[in-house]
């Protein structure tokens, strides 16, 4: 993170009708970092990104690009002169021109043509200049929209919810071509996401959003493993609290054993592990017990019996030396300590 | 087969017209190129073309308003501004020109005489004013429709608020500007009240000119069939429009940021829109109330014509039923075996619809002397007429019900042992009812307000509103053609209050 900041915006507040879209968002984005906005739906994380682009005037706040105020005291920057690109999620390509004169549409001057191959080229769709958008598969619309954006080289990319219109399949090639595009561009992108997995597995740093602030912003793993409050880890993936009881030095009991922290907590605590940080070991004297078994292949959830009769799932890869009904003991890898709840 | 009957009264008399002029030949040419038919062609051209860029302008610049600025309360303009829509033209006319000239309601009341307007101008204005609401409605339509995402995406990249409002809006309205306008030009051709009032020689008051006054009607016949010749070319070309206008591939989920008006841009729209309303809405009925006022004594009920009141009611009751009886097949045909058949047929009945009246009539005048004998001018030649070329209102609507109908539920009556025409009879057209009602609504509304048919078929004694409007008015007793303008709009108002509310309805 030594590069200059791409984006800074302070305290941003907008409301609707008087229901609040943002309140006080905060965000940094350094340039060449793709960024990822992660929240639940309504959480304003779309407002806040057209508030970027210039499409909707905050009611306090400020807003710099590229080191120069575009929004903020008294200053209002309208949108064509931001230098920001944008991908929309049903990409808006215009429906009358032609993929070229798409690209172009930003674009000035005697090189724009040259401008336009470049791009095209960027996004592996030599030769479909010519096309018209309704011609063109989602993937291929997409690369248009992204090569549209990309050619009069803005300070950032903003894509909204830029998968959401593709099928599964074709959603997973699409995060790695983009990313690798965007990154072959030196480009700095901040996107919107309401998807977990596609925040983490595209985003240099994951911000997770909720009721119109940033609650978290991070490394992927850094969010992931270290989620800041309770709500942040079951937002990001699957999660186990448990109760525990914690000690002077962060040593902290549970009913999975003891365990050793950083919390400067003392007395009753919320434990949350992820399902892959729980490790059964097949044990006949074990006291718990595997009563079920969702299996998807690459992995599986063991749903596992403690001898108070609560259940922990357990995440693990092929263990042909589990089925159900087996006696386990169980292990804890990793935990996260929050004050109890 | 059966719904191929439907079209038959119209399809065989302009047939027959067309034998009968070709067998007619060294006249008919004669007619067809000589000097007085193409001047006619020339004001006719001239009028259509003066009324379409004034509608375009009109309605496109009120849509925008209405649809794309924070003026307050453009709901209540858009409704106002689509008003006049229900006033028929020969209405608007007979204002305007009942009020100005020196026998005018203006030099009545202020002592001074004022120029008459008719002619060119007042037809241009008339005809304006009842036509522009068409452009507005499909362009208001689609300006709602464009993704705002586009010019997001366009203003992102660089683009000014005016060029993208060049380069992004305008072509994507394009299509519906041109629909818009080809709408206009059609009905501005096909008008015959307006300009008949207004004393412009366009081609249906020379048809109808032509056809009154003289023995031999062959000229009618011929410059009938040019104008179904040239209306079919717009037909034709209006498809194409429509046909391409497809460039809307997903509801925008985000309604477009408005424009927001500085002082100066709002006192202007409102001024833009208030003249427009007050023109073709507030004017036109505060003249005809005014001559109901200024009725010398006269007591008001006096002056309504009681009988055309009747004609005008049997006749588009009348016309609503048989209209809603036919399109049970035609609907029918079209959703439940679509084939190539059922789609000709479709299209023939909007053809039927959009052809000028007054060809209509001149076609079925001369066959029905000719091979209907005792039906000449009855009743029954007049209604089947109506019910043909309004026959498109009352399918359009039932159609849209029956869409609506899972085949499924057809499907299980027949396997309930019901045959296909008990399955029609009990669960079909019940389900449809309501769409086949409204569109009855429709025709009973537009046949209303009727005008050259009714003239050419009636039976001798059957009078209504419509009639009764232009004779007074071309004999210039407009206190008594204003009473029966008011009248007229007093019962159109009921059957389109019940297509307002059936349409709220269905979008709440």
């Amino acid at each position: 993170m030594t590069n200059p900041p791409a984006i800074i915006c302070h305290g941003l507040t907008k409301s609707y009708d008087g229901t609040p879209a943002l309140n006080g968002f905060d965000l940094t984005v350094h340039q060449g970092t793709i960024v990822s906005l992660l929240g639940p739906s309504g959480c304003g994380k779309t407002t806040a990104l057209r508030s970027i682009a210039g499409f909707e005037s905050s009611d306090a706040g400020t807003i710099r690009i590229g080191g120069r105020t575009v929004f903020g005291s008294g200053v209002d920057v309208a949108p064509e002169k931001r230098r920001v690109g944008m991908v929309f999620q049903e990409y808006a390509l215009f429906p009358h021109m032609t993929v070229d004169r798409n690209i172009a549409y930003g674009l000035q001057g005697e090189d724009a043509s040259s401008r336009v191959g470049e791009v095209l080229d960027l996004v592996g769709l030599d030769g479909f200049g010519g096309r018209m958008p309704h011609e063109l598969s989602g993937g291929e619309q997409q690369r248009v929209a992204l090569a549209r954006a990309l050619a009069p080289k803005p300070e950032v990319v903003l894509l909204d919810e830029p998968f959401s219109n593709l099928d599964a399949p074709q959603r997973d090639r699409m995060r790695r071509e983009v990313r690798q595009i965007l990154i072959d561009a030196g480009a700095t992108a901040v996107f919107v996401t309401h998807d977990q997995e596609e925040a983490l597995s595209i985003a240099d740093v994951v911000t997770v959003m909720r009721d119109g602030a940033i609650v978290q912003a991070g490394t992927p793993t850094d969010v992931y493993s270290r989620p800041g409050d309770p709500w942040t880890a079951s937002f990001l993936g699957d999660s186990v609290f448990l109760d525990g009881m914690a000690e002077i030095g962060g040593k902290v009991a549970t009913a999975l054993g003891e365990i050793q922290s950083e919390t400067a907590e003392r007395g009753p605590v919320t434990v949350m592990v992820r399902p892959e940080w729980i490790i059964p070991h097949p044990d006949p004297d074990g006291n718990a017990t595997v009563v079920d078994r969702e299996y998807f292949g690459h992995d599986q959830m063991l749903l596992i019996e403690r001898p108070d009769g609560t259940t922990v799932t357990s995440r693990v890869g092929a263990r042909p030396d589990l089925s159900r009904g087996d006696r386990v003991t169980l292990s804890i890898d990793e935990a996260v300590v929050y004050p109890a709840t | 087969m059966a719904a191929v009957l439907v079209l038959i009264p119209i399809a065989l008399p302009i047939g027959a017209l067309v034998v009968r002029v070709l067998g007619a030949s060294g006249d008919a040419a004669s007619v067809l190129f000589s000097q007085r038919t193409l001047e006619l062609l020339a004001r006719s051209a001239l009028l259509t073309a003066l009324v379409t860029v004034a509608a375009i302008v009109i309605g496109v610049g009120a849509a925008w308003i209405t649809v794309r600025t924070d003026l307050r309360g453009r709901t209540v303009w858009g409704v106002l501004v689509a008003m006049p829509l229900v006033i028929p033209s020969y209405v608007i006319a007979l204002s305007f020109l009942s009020a100005s000239g020196p026998r005018g309601l203006f030099a009545r009341i202020t002592g001074v005489s004022q120029p008459v307007l008719d002619g060119l101008p007042g037809a241009w204005l008339a005809l304006t004013l009842s036509t522009f609401p068409y452009v507005f409605l499909i362009v208001a339509a689609a300006l709602r429709r464009i993704d705002p995402a586009l010019e997001d995406a366009a203003r992102g990249l660089g683009a000014s608020r005016r060029r993208v409002f060049r380069t992004i809006t305008l072509p994507q309205l394009r299509p519906s500007i041109g629909a818009g306008a080809l709408l206009v030009a059609l009905y501005t051709l096909s008008d015959f009240g307006a300009v008949s009032l207004m004393r412009f020689d366009a081609f249906t008051r020379v048809i109808y000119a032509q056809y009154a006054g003289r023995l031999d009607r062959t000229p009618a016949a011929v410059l009938s069939l040019a104008l179904i010749g040239i209306a079919l070319v717009i037909i034709w070309a209006e498809g194409r429009t429509r046909g391409s206008a497809t460039y809307f591939s997903h509801r925008p989920k985000r309604t477009a940021t408005v424009r927001h008006l500085s002082r100066t841009e709002r006192a202007a729209a409102i001024i833009a829109l208030g003249s427009v309303v007050t023109a073709g809405l507030v004017l036109p009925v505060l003249v005809l109330v005014a001559w109901m006022a200024d009725g010398d004594g006269l007591v008001i009920a006096s002056m309504i014509d009681w009988g055309a009141v009747g004609g005008s009611l049997l006749g588009s009751s009348l016309a609503a039923g048989v209209a809603m009886a036919a399109a049970i097949p035609v609907v029918v045909l079209a959703v439940r075996y679509r084939n190539r058949a059922s789609a000709w047929l479709e299209r023939s009945v909007f053809v039927a619809f959009s052809l000028p009246h007054i060809t209509v009539a001149i076609a079925v005048v001369f066959f029905s002397v000719r091979y209907l004998g005792p039906f000449y001018q009855s009743l029954t030649v007049l209604i089947v007429v109506y019910a043909t070329v309004f026959l498109a209102q009352a399918t359009g609507s039932a159609k849209a019900s029956l869409l609506q109908v899972d085949p499924a539920v057809e499907e299980a009556s027949r396997g309930l042992g019901h045959g296909p025409w008990a399955t029609l009879r009990s669960v079909t057209i019940p389900l449809i009812r309501p769409g086949l009602l409204a569109g009855g609504a429709l025709v009973f509304l537009t046949t209303m307000k009727e005008l050259p048919a009714t003239l050419l078929l009636r039976p001798t004694g059957f009078d209504t509103l419509a009639v009764d409007i232009w004779s007074a008015g071309n004999e210039l007793l407009f206190a008594q053609a204003a009473a029966s303008a008011l009248v007229l709009l007093a019962i159109s108002a009921v059957p389109m209050f019940l297509l307002v509310v059936r349409q709220k309805d269905a979008t709440a």
